[in-house]
C-alpha cells in the first residue's frame, strides 16, 4: 500500500448571496423548503430533492432501489428565519460545506441572505489523484476479468 | 502584482506594495504554504511567482456552486412572489 503526504491541498471559498423578495416571511421560508426539496433544478433540468425539515434531517437525492447521493444534514432549523445544512453537497472529495438561508423582515419585503462556505481538498483531477484511481480501477477490471476467466 | 504572470524578489514587492518586509515575507510564507505562489532561489534572492494553476481547481468549484445558487435564489424569488400575489387575490376575493 502506498500513502502520499499532501500539502498545498486544501482551499476554502464563500458565496455569498443577498435577495429581496416581495412576499411574506413565511412564504419565503416555506418556498425555500420546497426549492430545495421536490421542486429542486439545475438551469439545465430538474433534479428532485428529499429534505427532511428538522435538526439532523437528510438532504439527498433519492435514486430509487437503495441509490442515491447525500449531499447533507439539517445543522440548525428555525422557521421562518433560519435553514443551516453542513454535509459533502455533489462534491466526491474530502471536503465540506456550510449552507445558510437566513430571513428578516424589512419595510414589508423579505431579505434573504444566502451563504455557502466550503473547505477541504477540491480538484483532485488537476492534482493526478483522478490518473492514480483510473489505474487503479483498471488493475480491478483486469483481476475481476481474471476470475471470471478461471 | 503577481497576477502578471511574473517573478518579483520580496524587495521589489516591498516597494511596490508600500509594506513592511516583514509583513511582505509573511504574507508571501502564507501563500507559499496555501500554494498558491511558489518561490525560486536565484543568487541572493528568491523568486515568487503566482501559481495560477493551483487556483484553478477551486476557482471550477466556486463558478460551478455559484450558477447553482444564482438559478436557486431566481427560483426561490419568482415562486414565493408568485405565491404571495395569489394569496394577496384569493384575500380579496374572500373579501368580496
Amino acid at each position: 500500500m502506498a500513502a502520499t503526504v499532501m500539502e498545498g491541498v486544501l482551499h476554502a471559498f464563500e458565496i455569498a448571496k443577498e435577495e429581496r423578495i416581495a412576499a411574506p416571511i413565511e412564504i419565503v421560508f416555506e418556498t425555500i423548503l420546497e426549492q430545495m426539496g421536490p421542486l429542486n433544478s439545475t438551469p439545465e433540468k430538474p433534479m428532485p430533492m428529499v429534505l427532511e425539515a428538522w435538526p439532523g434531517g437528510r438532504w439527498y437525492r433519492d435514486l430509487g432501489n437503495d441509490s442515491g447521493h447525500f449531499w447533507g444534514h439539517v445543522q440548525a432549523i428555525k422557521a421562518p428565519a433560519l435553514l443551516e445544512i453542513s454535509g459533502p453537497l455533489f462534491m466526491s472529495n474530502p471536503a465540506v460545506s456550510n449552507l445558510q438561508y437566513r430571513l428578516t423582515e424589512e419595510d414589508g419585503e423579505t431579505v434573504m441572505r444566502f451563504r455557502h462556505r466550503a473547505m477541504g481538498w477540491v480538484g483532485d483531477q488537476e492534482r493526478g489523484v483522478d490518473a492514480g484511481w483510473s489505474d487503479m480501477l483498471a488493475r480491478i477490471r483486469d483481476a475481476v476479468t481474471e476470475r471470471a476467466r478461471k | 502584482m503577481l497576477a502578471d504572470g511574473q517573478e518579483y524578489a520580496v524587495n521589489e514587492i516591498v516597494v511596490r506594495m508600500k509594506m513592511a518586509q516583514p509583513a511582505v515575507s509573511k504574507h508571501l510564507n502564507a501563500l507559499r504554504k496555501a500554494g498558491v505562489v511558489t518561490v525560486v532561489k536565484r543568487g541572493q534572492h528568491r523568486m515568487y511567482r503566482l501559481d495560477a494553476l493551483a487556483l484553478k481547481p477551486v476557482h471550477d468549484w466556486v463558478r460551478v456552486f455559484e450558477r447553482y445558487w444564482t438559478h436557486q435564489m431566481d427560483q426561490i424569488k419568482q415562486r414565493a412572489e408568485q405565491k404571495a400575489l395569489e394569496r394577496l387575490i384569493r384575500q380579496d376575493k374572500d373579501k368580496k
